[in-house]
């Protein structure tokens, strides 16, 4: 909670992502997604760290991205430019398809990244805040759901270290022996995964959650931030929204390559967009995506500014105090 | 640990990732709509497969119903083999199915009752330039397990040359096929009468014989063609006598096994091999060189352009034929998917199929960029061989020399373009 976009009011958090995820998802135009893999690997790196960010998509990330893309024009066919042919089934693997692959593999990276922020930022209390009250159930179970996964890894964790301890672990033992220790601590977590859920319903259940004029505990307020904030963002989504309506971001693979500002293979889109119309979609589109990072930076520099200026400040005062004491001892000891 | 639970949760998002693209791209759920034909088909014929059934003999008389089970139909399936089924109409006029056994990969139920009546028939007669003769036949509604021939003995000799095997809609005639007419002597009398072959593609409802001369109208032309149908016919039925060692003398076998030498369309490869030589004109050198009419058409969207993906406008011929109708060569035992293939390769038609092991066949999702759902949920390629729409895949229907294949995209199940699965 470093960060200063999370610390703003969760409806904004959650709007931004909302749009940010569903444009990279709907849209499916190269120029957008290049501007959204630039503001969310800036963004992920500014909250994860520049390291962990890149260690992740070069091990895991861009391999997935790969298969993908080589999955897509395996599986699908369509298109005007062929390719290679395949004897046996007469189909034919073709560019469009390919180049969807790729597509859409960008757009499942991007996703992931865009993801990564939105663990940091939107955190479960802040989920349970916005929704606890319109749709309880809903909100309460969606949120176990998306910590259900290292709420596991965690538990599994622990459980192994109980195990090793009474020398029960998959590292003891033969293979057999190993298989059936897995198994167990399987069975254990399973158990405790099922106790688990009954636990925090009852909990939930007991707290009075769900229940009619009950309160949530929260220290957001709307404040004035929030409301400049919330403008900006509500009027560069309505713009870029307008635009991509209007066919700004047009683009089409299937069967034929037909993208909105380019000309591919001598053609252009049906749907033609006026230039000026397409640059305000893209330049509020990319506001909008930076918007969160710009935040961040513009109160990390107020920071540092104020921060320098106390820093000096204070080091000329003790240094001063030190060497004033420093000379004082230095002339006892003479 | 923290880096641990990242890597667990992409590659996690990586498979949902991976598992839905797979599915939009080119979907189970796309192939349910059209081929839930064949599972339906499936599914009942293992229920009843362990019925105990007596095996189907080349020559049935079928019962009072009309009726002929799924689990007796899948005794015959597949075998090499003609197979008829006999009948007498309330009206006494004799009639015979004959199913071609090989063509039957999915046994259904065969609901085989016929029923000829000439009331009524006369706004018909008028409405066909005053033929002479018109015979309503009504067929029971089923679900067809193979193009199947019917041959009826009529009562009465008709002084006709040519006779339409008809469909009568919203006052407009329909040809579904050309009967073949032969003559035989039946009684001590020696009675002549005539004997109508037609192919049935469609059932369910009242059908038209409308029987009349070409040449002329007046009487004379008639006692004409009178003396040179029974020349020919003699001819043919020396032949016939010969050859059909199936027959038993009963004048129905005879009628059907007399075909008309100068139509190649019905002449299978079964029939030819066992001797036969009435049709010399067809059965030459089949083994190097079989053709079969190809064609390859979507009219139907041009009826439906509002429903069409604006994509796909452009694949969309003017007059809705992709391949039009052409002599198509191919080998002994190919079938209808691999003439496809080869036929769209050459063409360079693109052209998308998946093998379903389902259906144990390739099904084919697309042909010039028009995909299934294209224009509309109901909409797909559905493929018909001389008339009528196999209920098995493509890659299952062997050619064979003559046959005509049409590839016809539907935007209704197949209602819109002639096969009555879903009606």
């Amino acid at each position: 909670m470093t960060d200063a976009f999370s610390r703003c009011h969760p409806i904004l958090n959650f709007f931004y992502f909302a749009v940010v995820l569903g444009f990279t998802m709907f849209i499916q135009h190269p120029v957008y997604l290049a501007v959204s893999f630039v503001a969310a690997t800036a963004y992920s790196m500014w909250l994860n760290g520049v390291g962990k960010v890149l260690k992740i998509n070069f091990l895991l990330t861009i391999p997935s991205l790969l298969i993908v893309a080589l999955l897509n024009p395996m599986f699908n066919h369509y298109g005007v430019t062929p390719l290679l042919y395949i004897e046996s089934s007469g189909n034919w693997v073709t560019l469009e398809a390919l180049v969807y692959g790729i597509v859409l593999g960008c757009v499942l990276f991007i996703m992931i990244l865009w993801f990564s922020c939105y663990n940091q930022i939107m955190t479960s209390d802040k989920f349970i805040y916005l929704f606890g009250r319109i749709i309880p159930a809903m909100s309460l179970m969606l949120s176990m759901a998306l910590r259900f996964v290292p709420h596991f890894i965690a538990q599994l964790k622990v459980i192994r270290n109980g195990q090793k301890c009474v020398g029960m672990d998959v590292s003891n033992g033969k293979w057999f022996k190993k298989v059936r220790y897995a198994l167990n601590m399987v069975s254990i977590l399973v158990t405790w995964a099922l106790e688990n859920a009954i636990e925090t319903a009852d909990s939930m259940k007991s707290r009075g959650y769900g229940l009619k004029g009950r309160t949530a505990f929260s220290i957001y307020r709307f404040n004035r931030r929030d409301k400049i904030l919330g403008g900006m963002l509500a009027v560069l989504f309505v713009v870029s929204g307008y635009g991509c309506y209007h066919g700004a971001a047009f683009s089409q693979y299937n069967p034929r390559i037909l993208l909105a500002g380019f000309t591919i293979f001598g053609r252009v889109p049906r749907q033609s967009c006026s230039p000026v119309l397409a640059v305000i979609t893209f330049i509020s589109f990319g506001i909008f995506c930076f918007l969160p990072l710009m935040l961040d930076l513009s109160e990390e520099y107020a920071m540092k500014k104020s921060r320098s200026h106390v820093h000096s400040e204070m080091t000329v005062t003790y240094r001063q105090i030190y060497e004033e004491l420093a000379n004082e001892m230095e002339g006892e000891h003479k | 640990m923290s880096r641990k639970k990242k890597g667990l949760a992409l590659w996690l998002a990586l498979f949902l990732g991976v598992s839905s693209l797979t599915g939009c791209g080119s979907g189970n759920d796309n192939m349910t709509q059209l081929s839930q034909k064949g599972a339906e088909i499936m599914n009942s014929s293992d229920e009843e497969q362990d019925a105990d059934v007596e095996p189907l003999k080349t020559k049935t008389q079928l019962p009072e119903d009309g009726i002929i089970t799924q689990a007796q139909m899948e005794t015959i399936a597949g075998k090499d083999e003609k197979f008829y089924f006999v009948g007498k109409t309330d009206s006494g006029i004799g009639y015979k199915w004959t199913y071609n056994g090989s063509q039957i990969q999915n046994p259904v139920e065969q609901k085989l009752l016929v029923q000829c009546t000439e009331d009524g028939t006369e706004e018909i007669k008028k409405a066909a330039n005053n033929a002479p003769y018109a015979l309503k036949v009504t067929l029971e509604k089923m679900n067809l397990a193979a193009p199947a021939k019917l041959t009826l003995n009529l009562k009465e000799e008709w002084n006709a040359d040519k006779v339409l095997y008809c469909l009568e809609e919203n006052g407009k005639i329909y040809q579904l096929d050309t009967a073949k007419i032969s003559t035989r002597e039946s009684g001590k009398k020696k009675v002549k009468r005539t004997t109508l072959t037609f192919n049935v593609t469609k059932t369910g409802g009242d059908f038209y014989l409308i029987g009349g001369s070409t040449t002329g109208e007046a009487a004379d032309d008639q006692a004409d063609d009178e003396t040179k149908d029974n020349t020919k016919d003699n001819a043919k039925g020396e032949d016939t006598q010969s050859k059909d060692n199936k027959s038993t003398g009963s004048s129905s076998d005879q009628a059907d096994t007399d075909r008309n030498p100068t139509s190649g369309q019905d002449g299978s490869s079964a029939d030819n091999s066992s001797g036969d030589t009435s049709g010399s004109g067809d059965s030459s050198d089949e083994d190097t060189a079989m053709t079969c009419t190809f064609s390859i058409e979507c009219s139907t969207i041009l009826n439906n352009w509002n429903d069409l993906k604006e994509s796909k406008a452009e694949f969309v011929p003017a007059d809705g034929w992709i391949l039009y109708p052409s002599e198509v060569e191919f080998y002994e035992g190919e079938t209808v998917f691999d003439v496809l293939k080869r036929v769209c390769n050459e063409a360079g038609i693109q052209m998308e199929s998946e093998w379903t092991p389902m259906y144990n066949s390739y099904y084919v999702s697309g042909i010039n960029n028009l995909y299934e759902f294209d224009c509309g949920k109901d909409s797909g390629w559905m493929y018909c061989v001389n008339g009528w729409y196999p209920n098995y895949g493509c890659s299952k229907y062997t050619l064979e020399d003559g046959d005509t294949v049409e590839w016809r995209y539907t935007c209704n199940l197949g209602r819109d373009v002639g096969d009555q699965y879903y009606d």
